[in-house]
This record gives structure tokens, sequence and C-alpha cells, in this order.
């Protein structure tokens, strides 16, 4: 399985060439003699890339290692990237979906708070007639009373969405037009965006209801509300692909600008520069469709290293090896102001890093490493936003997104340290996740970078504690505190509140791969 | 226990802070010698002194065997409530030395409910839970769903304990859930079954939070009563004057928060108030401080503010100010608008709000005020092009036609497509230097080409269109010497349309009435002028220059026509100027002509009327009207009615 991590010409190089060499293994003739270059190769790469290195850090300091639930940085790039991908992947949800998911229903309130106005026309001396129209819950509104059996449901769910929106547009001004601290706290405390949200979830899961099962090919009253809502997706994706793309090429293009001011006589790092700027446009491109198959309805992480993410990969492994490439440079080797503005340009240490892993543990550490990169982009993202008020204050708090993806970078972190160190991991990671009343596991749209994770150490202490359950054939985690000793039906699955457990990520693709890594 | 349970208490509501903050060295020594203390005996309960809601980081061997040790006998022993319990209070605590790791306060809370769990009465975890450092990681840690989980495990091991520690517990943690009507239940409840100060102090903490500020002051007075604590004094105080300032006794307020801060030091004071969810003193100071300047105490207000916040404050007070000032300027009360307008930019000086006086000042015809705020404006940033065509014309209305039009040719230069502004400044220029300048001025601000004719009338078009309305201006203000000049100047431009000949001959008719309207507005505005002016130093001139040729004007044609062409010249430059009226009818009466067709030529039956009607009761009134009487009435007359007015 963990084979198709390679990238395809790598591969078929290697396929070429290292066959006799695979059959001499295999009979066990040649092994020591014939492992023996590559693992010279590799430490020569090793010991230069440490000079590399150290040399390095007399410009810039290592950076500490701290958790990532605790790294407060900007989240701005990521948030443009999750934005599209959220749409993206609604995109491919709502054709799949046949019933009420919890997704549907955060989409259709989040496009509600996000709603625009709109004017019916325009007057004759080019302003906009009022009263305006709310774009999406008027629309919505009148797609559902389109629908003979659905239409005495979409007064109610127009009233409520027309309310939520106004709310919305309060809470935004209050928290980006209002200079005043004080003043800000009095409007936010004032507003009920929660009650209003709740009221829209009300309404809507009445409509819902009545539209009974959410087939379009099978149930054509929810058909004109199926396309409508993925319309909106697309619409809705297209947009934000469009600006973020927009101002993608112009901060690459600002790179050059930056480069260019004082340094573009040097013309060998130039040319690598440009040469560098290429490829990490070319990553950056590819950056939101990863995303997308990476939060996919129902896409667990390893069957997503082996689709989207395998070109991503190798051309991360070609950005490292030219960024290195760059460093070693005789004239960026004796000229200081050339390595301020590599470190201006790229994030020198993480390309460091990363090649170091690289080379002592082949793919699989990226692979481990473009996870992380995942959850990272929706920690950063849900952090930007903060999504969550604190309902005393009115104050927007940290998500608890932010907590279960920050955890998960971390414990992607401890499963590549644990390979690095030992090039053996030590059993594989587990998740927990919720399931719906069916038993079914719950996606949603942040997918496995909020699934509660856990290194083999970790189930072993939760067993200990008594949370370990078995039952209908899985594996449960129960409630801290929980008095189900074992989970026999589907009420006591519910009674309990459990999460299913089972195994995430696992160790023996990384060890396959490491072989192929080093032939 | 009851020691433990004590500090326990002490340390979630920052007595140890403050501690601290007096001697570190000897705390974290206490520290090191407690985590040894667990790592030789993992049940041991004496944990709880990791102050500041961390341990020291010198402690990190000695706090990861402490860890190591409770993992290791939990292990073995799973049932151990006690180890389990410490294993919960290391991982609250274990983020701090372990900046790399996550996931701790998780963990945390997880075996502090397993504990509960099976030890439903366990207060070591009750007082853990209900810690100001675990009620504000909740949510942001495990959201709304590990929330309610807290909260349901909590009322569950309620209903199996129904004891104080319990329910206190669970109403801390509802109040810390914004459950504030249930949080008040679940007070009530504890004050009745453990009326300890502390018991009132959570509910007086509550009903404050609920907005109902009397009950909330009656709860913290009777915990300054019964208690003897000075954190709880403190908190108590705190509270009250929190609650004092809601019900806006700003004095009172003022006493209980300097009470307060007497009791404990500010960091400690400030983490009571965090944990007692009441507001922070400083925040409580800054609503004091505002309360005290908005009464006009302001040795009382800087006091809280102090200068920066003085400044703030009244950057603040000049926007309310200002948006007062809209509101009124809206309801068409000019007056209390501009008053406010003023006041808010003496508070805080921006230039939108003495835009914002100019514009209003100029609305009302309060010229002078609209440059003085103009040029306030000015001051911190350009005015703009509708900026500064309101201060020239206030300028222009006012008089000072120099800085007028400098002011119109400077925001021409900044907008050079407005035509209006070179219009205003041909138009000015008349004012100031005359016909022949206005002309030359107009074709030096790039207007094209044209026939001569043409100029003229583009020329007297604007002169006539700017004097006339800033005429109206000082007229409608009220300011009749202002008024006297611009109409005066408007009387000699329109002359110049009756002289140049460029108008067609109905258009000849439509200026001389206009102009006949024009001195009957000025005699009405001289007439009625207390002081009467003097005259200008071009007329007194031109007069110096006339009077010696009286006496020989009638010896010859041309020094008739001379001596008539000065005093002409005069009535021109001063038609408020009766004896100009009176020496032009003497001359007049005797104008031999010959006159041509269309040429105007002075009328003496005309003059005299103005003469009669600028000064009823003249020097020359009898004889002027004995000429009058004799003369022949060739012309209508549109002056004043003398007769009425007398």
């Amino acid at each position: 399985m963990i084979c198709s991590f390679i990238g395809s010409r790598r591969r078929r190089h290697r396929t070429r060439t290292s066959r006799p060499v695979g059959i001499m293994l295999a009979i066990g003739l040649l092994a020591p003699f014939q492992a023996l270059p590559a693992q010279d190769r590799q430490s020569e790469d090793l010991a230069a890339l440490s000079v590399i290195a150290k040399r390095f850090e007399q410009i810039s300091p290592r950076p500490a290692r701290i958790s990532a639930t605790q790294e407060s940085g900007n989240g701005y790039w990521e948030k443009l990237d999750l934005n599209v991908a959220k749409y993206g992947v609604m995109r491919r949800f709502l054709p799949t979906e046949r019933s009420v998911h919890p997704a549907l229903i955060a989409y259709w309130i989040d496009r509600t708070e996000r709603d625009d106005r709109e004017w019916d026309m325009v007057s004759d001396s080019g302003q906009p007639k009022w009263p305006a129209r709310w774009q999406f819950a008027s629309r919505s509104a009148e797609v559902v009373s389109s629908v003979a059996a659905l239409n005495p449901w979409s007064g109610p769910l127009k009233v409520a969405s027309e309310a939520l929106a106004e709310e919305a547009k309060k809470a935004l001004h209050a928290t980006y037009g209002v200079d005043s601290a004080e003043e800000r706290k009095a409007m936010l405390r004032a507003l009920d965006l929660k009650g209003k949200r709740q009221a829209v979830e009300a309404a809507l899961g009445k409509f819902l209801a009545a539209a009974g099962d959410l087939d379009p090919e099978r149930n054509a009253g929810w058909k004109p509300v199926y396309q409508f809502l993925l319309k909106d997706a697309e619409e809705q994706w297209n947009g934000f692909r469009k600006d973020r793309d927009e101002k993608k090429r112009v901060d690459s293009s600002l790179s050059m600008t930056y480069w260019g001011a004082d340094r573009s006589a040097f013309k060998v790092t130039t040319a690598q520069v440009e040469k560098l700027i290429a490829i990490k446009w070319r990553l950056s491109s590819m950056e939101v469709k990863l995303l997308e198959d990476a939060l996919a309805p129902g896409r667990m992480p390893m069957a997503f290293l082996e689709g989207a993410a395998r070109e991503f990969i190798d051309t991360r492994i070609e950005f490292d090896r030219e960024l290195v490439r760059a460093l070693d440079l005789p004239e960026v080797k004796t000229n200081p102001v050339l390595v301020s503005g590599l470190i201006g340009l790229f994030d020198v240490w993480k390309t460091l890093q990363r090649r170091e892993e690289f080379l002592k543990a082949g793919r699989w550490a990226l692979s481990i490493g473009v996870l992380k990169e995942v959850a990272l982009t929706v920690l950063k993202a849900e952090s930007w936003t903060k999504t969550d008020f604190d309902p005393d204050t009115g104050e927007r708090t940290d998500s608890v997104v932010v907590q279960r993806a920050g955890q998960t970078v971390d414990q992607l972190d401890k499963c590549k340290e644990r390979w690095l160190n030992r090039r053996s991991p030590k059993g594989s990671l587990h998740a927990a996740v919720e399931v719906d009343e069916k038993g079914n596991r719950v996606w949603t749209p942040y997918n496995w970078t909020v699934w509660k994770w856990m290194t083999a150490d970790e189930l072993d202490d939760l067993t200990t504690d008594g949370r370990v359950v078995k039952g209908l054939g899985r594996r449960w985690l129960v409630a801290a505190g929980s008095r189900f000793e074992s989970i026999r039906s589907m009420q006591d699955l519910r009674a309990a509140d459990a999460r299913e457990i089972f195994v995430g990520l696992t160790a023996a693709g990384a060890r396959k791969g490491l072989r192929r890594d080093l032939k | 226990m009851r020691v433990l349970l004590a500090l326990l208490c002490m340390s979630s509501i920052g007595v140890f802070s403050a501690a601290q903050a007096q001697d570190r060295a000897a705390l974290a020594e206490r520290e090191a010698m407690t985590l040894q203390k667990i790592t030789r005996d993992p049940r041991h309960p004496h944990l709880l002194s990791l102050g500041d809601g961390a341990p020291f980081p010198q402690n990190r061997d000695q706090f990861d065997a402490a860890f190591a040790a409770c993992r290791r006998a939990l292990k073995a022993a799973p049932g151990s409530t006690a180890v389990r319990v410490n294993l919960g209070a290391l991982y609250l605590w274990r983020d701090a030395l372990h900046p790399d790791e996550s996931g701790n306060f998780e963990k945390a809370v997880d075996q502090l409910l397993i504990v509960l769990a099976k030890d439903p009465a366990n207060e070591a975890a009750l007082a853990y839970l209900r810690s100001h450092e675990v009620l504000t990681r909740i949510r942001p840690h495990l959201g709304e769903k590990g929330t309610a989980s807290v909260r349901s495990a909590l009322q569950r091991a309620l209903k199996d304990s129904p004891r104080a520690p319990n329910l206190r517990a669970f109403a801390w943690t509802l109040f810390f859930d914004g459950k504030l009507a249930e949080a008040r239940a679940a007070a009530k409840t504890l004050v009745e079954r453990a009326p300890e100060p502390s018991s009132h102090l959570l509910l007086a903490a509550v009903e404050l939070k609920a907005g109902d500020s009397e009950k909330a002051l009656a709860g913290f007075q009777t915990v300054l009563k019964a208690t003897q604590d000075p954190l709880e004094m403190a908190t108590a105080s705190l509270g009250s004057a929190q609650a004092f300032n809601a019900l806006a006794d700003t004095d009172a307020a003022d006493r209980l928060l300097g009470e307060a801060a007497r009791l404990l030091p500010p960091p400690a004071l400030e983490h009571a108030a965090q944990v007692a969810r009441l507001i922070t003193p400083a925040e409580l100071g800054w609503s004091i401080g505002k309360a005290y300047a908005a009464a006009g105490n302001a040795g009382k207000a800087s006091g809280y503010l102090g200068a920066e916040g003085m400044k703030w404050l009244s950057a603040e007070a000049a926007f309310a100010r200002n948006q007062e000032a809209v509101s009124l300027f809206r309801a068409n009360k000019m007056v209390e608008s501009l008053n406010a307008f003023f006041a808010s930019a003496q508070l805080d000086p921006r230039p939108v709000v003495w835009g914002n006086a100019a514009f209003t000042a100029f609305q009302m015809g309060r010229y002078q005020e609209c440059v003085l705020a103009s040029r306030r404006g000015r001051a911190l940033e350009p005015l703009g092009p509708g900026g500064d065509s309101r201060l020239a014309i206030a300028y222009a209305v006012l008089g000072d036609y120099k800085t007028a039009s400098a002011t119109f040719e400077r925001a021409a230069q900044d907008a050079p497509g407005d035509k209006a502004l070179n219009e205003w400044t041909v138009a000015l220029t008349y004012a100031i230097g005359g016909w022949d300048e206005a002309v030359a001025t107009w074709s030096r601000l790039g207007n094209a080409r044209r026939p001569r004719w043409d100029q003229w009338y583009e020329v007297f078009i604007q002169v006539r269109g700017a004097l006339g309305y800033i005429a109206e201006l000082a007229e409608r203000r009220g300011a009749r010497y202002q008024s006297l000049r611009h109409e005066s100047i408007l009387y000699r431009a329109l002359g110049e349309g009756l002289k140049r000949r460029f108008l067609k001959p109905d258009g000849l008719e439509l200026i001389r009435r206009e102009r006949q309207e024009t001195l009957n507005k000025i005699i009405d505005n001289y007439r009625r002028l207390p002081l009467k002016p003097a005259l200008p130093s071009e007329v007194q001139e031109l007069l110096l220059k006339a009077r010696p040729l009286v006496e020989s004007a009638f010896k010859g044609h041309d020094s008739f026509r001379k001596t008539l062409a000065l005093y002409e010249e005069v009535v021109e430059r001063a038609p408020w100027f009766p004896e100009g009226h009176y020496m032009l009818a003497l001359m007049a009466s005797q104008d031999p002509g010959p006159y041509t067709d269309g040429e105007s030529h002075p009328d003496s039956r005309r003059e005299l009327n103005a003469y009669l009607a600028l000064v009823p009761e003249g020097p020359e009134a009898a004889r002027a009207l004995k000429v009058l009487e004799a003369a022949p009435r060739p012309l209508p007359f549109f002056g004043p009615d003398i007769e009425n007015d007398k």
C-alpha cells in the first residue's frame, strides 16, 4: 500500500536499476555489499547537511519546539486556503449525502451568517434601492417555497435566517467597525447570535425533516433545494478560489521584487532563487487541492497520502533539495546578506529539518509532515477566525477545533520523532471518532484533523483508566468517569457518548517506505 | 484534608499570587519539597502549592519525577483516587513545563472526573474542578460538548453526594458557563445549606453578573460583616464597589475600591476579581474615573484615568459631542449643533469635527466662525475643494476679497478641473482691481481665446453671479456694512454691462432694472446704518480731483465732460454717497449733450431722487426738492417711495 507513496518518476527509475539488486537481496547474497553505497551516500548527504545547518545556525538560531496548541502565529494565508477547501469539500459532500448531516446544517447556518445584501434593481440615479434583501436567505426561501410540500416552512426559515444575517452583520460591525473596546463589548453583549443561530437550526430541522429522503434522484421535492445548495457552494468556492489565487500571485511576484531590491547582482543565487520561487508557487497551487482532498468526506489519512499528497511530496522534496543547494552556493556561504534574503523568502529551518528527516527516514517522514501541515492549516485558519464566543463577555475565543487540530499536529510530530529516533514506530496512531445513531463514523468538515489521536502508550493509559471498552465488534472510548464497562447496544452507545477507536495510521507503511527509499 | 482544602481554596483565589510576590524563592523550595514527597508517595495529599497556576521551571526534574511516580502508581493501583487526583493536578500544570506537549488539560479533567465517578464527595477533585484555572479553560479546550460533560459529571456527583462542596463546585461551573439562572438557584441553595461568607460571595457575584446590583450589594455587604479574611473582604469590597458604580453612587464605589486596594496588593486583587468574575480593579477604576469626569470632577477623574486616560476620554467625549451635534443639525437645531461641534473640536481637535463646525457655521451665516473652524481644520489637513470654497466664500462675504481670491486660486490648483473655482477667482479679481484685471485673470486661468464680446460676457456673468451671491449671503445675515460693499461693487459691475454694449436690448433692459434694484437695496441699507461708512480712499481721490474742476466746469465743453465723468465715477464706486448723486444731478441738469443712441447719460431727476432717498433730511434736501419739482419727468423712477418713506 505504501509503495505508491513513492513518486512515479523515481519509482520508474528505481524499478529499472534496482530489480537485480532486489533479487540478490532476496537470496541474501549481495546484501552487505549493495547496501553500503546507498547508506554511504545517505551519510555523506547528512554530513553535508549538518555543515550547512551549523553555518546557518550562526545567522539564524534554531527555533525552539513548542506544542502546536501553544503556537501563536498569523493564520491569514491558511484561512484563505481553508475557505476555498471547505467549499470544495462541500461540492463533493452534497451529492453524496442522503440524510440530514450536521455538516449540511452547519453549511446553511454559516452561509446565512455570512450572507450579503442584494438589491432588486438599481434606481435611475444609480443608487441601490432600499430595502435590500439578504441574498442567501431570500433565495433559499424562494427555492423552498417553490416546492409545494416544503412551502409552509419557507416563511419561518426566511424570518429566522434574516434575523441571523442581521445579527451576524451587527456582530461583524461590532468586532471590526467599532474603535472603542468598551462599546464593542457592550454591543456584542447585546447581541444574541447564538439564539438566532438556534432559531435557524430549529427552522432548518423542521424543514429538512419535512423534506424526507435527501436523495435528489428519488425525491423531486429535495432536488431544487439540492441544486440550489450545490450551485451556491460552487459560487462560493469559485469566489474564494479567485480571491486566494490573486493574493497568492501577488505574494509570489512580491517575493521576486524583494529579492531583486539589492541582490539581483548575484546571478547564480538569483537564478536559484527564481527556481525556488517557481517551485514554491507550484506547491502553493497544489495546497488547496491537497487540503480539499484531505478533508473530503470519509477520506482516511492513509488514502489521502496515497492519492493527492504524492505529487505534493515530490515537489516538496525538490524544493528542499534546491533550497539546500542554494545555501551551499559559494557566494551564499560567504555573504550573509544573501542568507538573510533567503530567510526573508523561505522558511529555511523547516526545509533543513525536513531534508534531514528525509535523508534519515525517507518519504514516510515527509508524508507525516504533510498530514501535519493539513492539521496546522486548520489550526491556524481557525485561530485566525476565532469562531467561538465567550457567552459572558461576547469576546471571540479560541475554538475547540484549534485545540483538537493542535493535538493532532503534536501527535503526528511524536509519531514522526519516534520513527526517526528508533526507525521503528512503536505501534500505530489510534483515532477516537464520534459515531452517529446508526454507529457510522461522523464526518466533519475538518475530518481527521480534529479526531482524538492517541499513541499506543496513551491508549494503554486510557485502558488503565477503564475508558476503553468493547462491544458491537469494535473498541470504544467512553467518557471519563463513565459507568459503562461494555457497549452492548446502540442505546448503550448513545448513553455512554462513546467514540469508536480504530487504527488511523499504521507503522507498516513506514517500514516499507524506508526500505524503498534506501535502495 | 482540611489543610489541603484550605490551601486549595486559597490557591484558586489568588492568595499564593500575593505570597509569591513576597518570597518566590521560599515558595519554589516548598514546591520542590512537595514534589519530592509525591515522588516518594504518590498518594501524598499536599500537592497544591503550585502557585501562579504553574510550577517553577527550576523544579522541572522534580515535577517529572512526581509525574512518573504517579503514573507508575496508577498502573499498579488504578483504583487509587488519591494518586489520580495528584496526577490530574500535575497534568493541569504540565503545559508550563512541557510546552511541546498538548492535550494535558483534557487529561487533567478526565482524571478528576474519573475520581468523582468513584468518589463523588472527593473534595480535592471538586476543589480543582471549581478552581479558576480549570473553569476558564474548559470551554476553549474542550468545547461545548466537553463543558456539558463536566457539568453533567458534577450534577451526577451532586446527586450521589448532595453536600455543600458538591453544590459549590456545581454552582461555580454553572456560573462560568454563563448559565446565570441555574447558577443563581444553586448558589441560593448553597447559602441555605452552608451560610458561609464564601457562599454569599458566590451568590452576590452571580447577582451582579445577572444585573441585579442591589441584591448583589446586599450580598457583598453580608460578606463584609461576616468575614475577617482579607481575600474575602477584598473581593466583597471590590464587588460592592462595582455594584455601587452600577447604581451610580460614584463616591461609594470610589471608597470601596480604595478599601479593596488596601487589603490586597494589585496582582492579588486582580486575580481575586477574575476568580469571582468581577470586572478588574483597573476596569472598575476606569469606569469610576469616567463617572467622575462626566460629573465634572476632574481631580478625581484624572486620579483614576491619568493623563493618557483623560486624553482618551476627551477623544471619546469629543466623539459623543460630534454625534450629538450631527443629530442636532439633522433636527435643524443649528445653534446647539454649532456649539456642540465647537465643543467637540475643543475636546479633540480633529479635522472632521472642524469641518463639521465650518459647514454648520456657513449654513447659519456665521462666516467669522466658519473662517475660524476652517482655518483650524486646514492647519491639520488640507480642506479639499469643497472646504476651500466654503472658506473663500466666507472670506468674501466678510469683505476680505484678496484672501478669498487667493484661497480660490489655491483650491483651483489642487482641483484643476473645477471650473467654478476659476469663475470665483475672476469675480473677486473684479472686486479688487476692476474690469481689466478681471478680464486678464479670465484669460490667465486658461480659458480659450474668444472674441472680445464673448470674453466680456463671460466675465460679466461670473462677476454678476458671484457678487450677487455674496451680497445676498451678507444681506441674509443682516451684515449691512458688508452688504453695502458687495452691492456697491455689484452696482458697478452691472454698470459695466450697460456700458460695454455686449448685451442685447432685452438683456440691457433687464440689467438696467437689476441695477436700479441694487441701488434701491444700497439706499435701504445705507439709511439703516447707524454709522455711515467712510468713503473709500479711491473715491476720495476722485473727489479731490473733481472739486477744483467744478468751478471751471461750465467754461468749456471738455472741462464739463471731464468733471461730469469724474462724478459719474464717484457714484459708480460709491453709489451710497449722497453728495455724489447730488453733484451729479446738478451737473446733469446743465448737461447740453449730445448723446448717441443707446449711450447712457446722466439723469438729474434720477440722481436727485437717489440723493433724497439716501438722505431725506440732508443739507441739500430742500433745494433738491425744488429742483425736482421744476424739472420735467422724462425717465421712470424705480427708487424707493420717498413720500411713503417719509
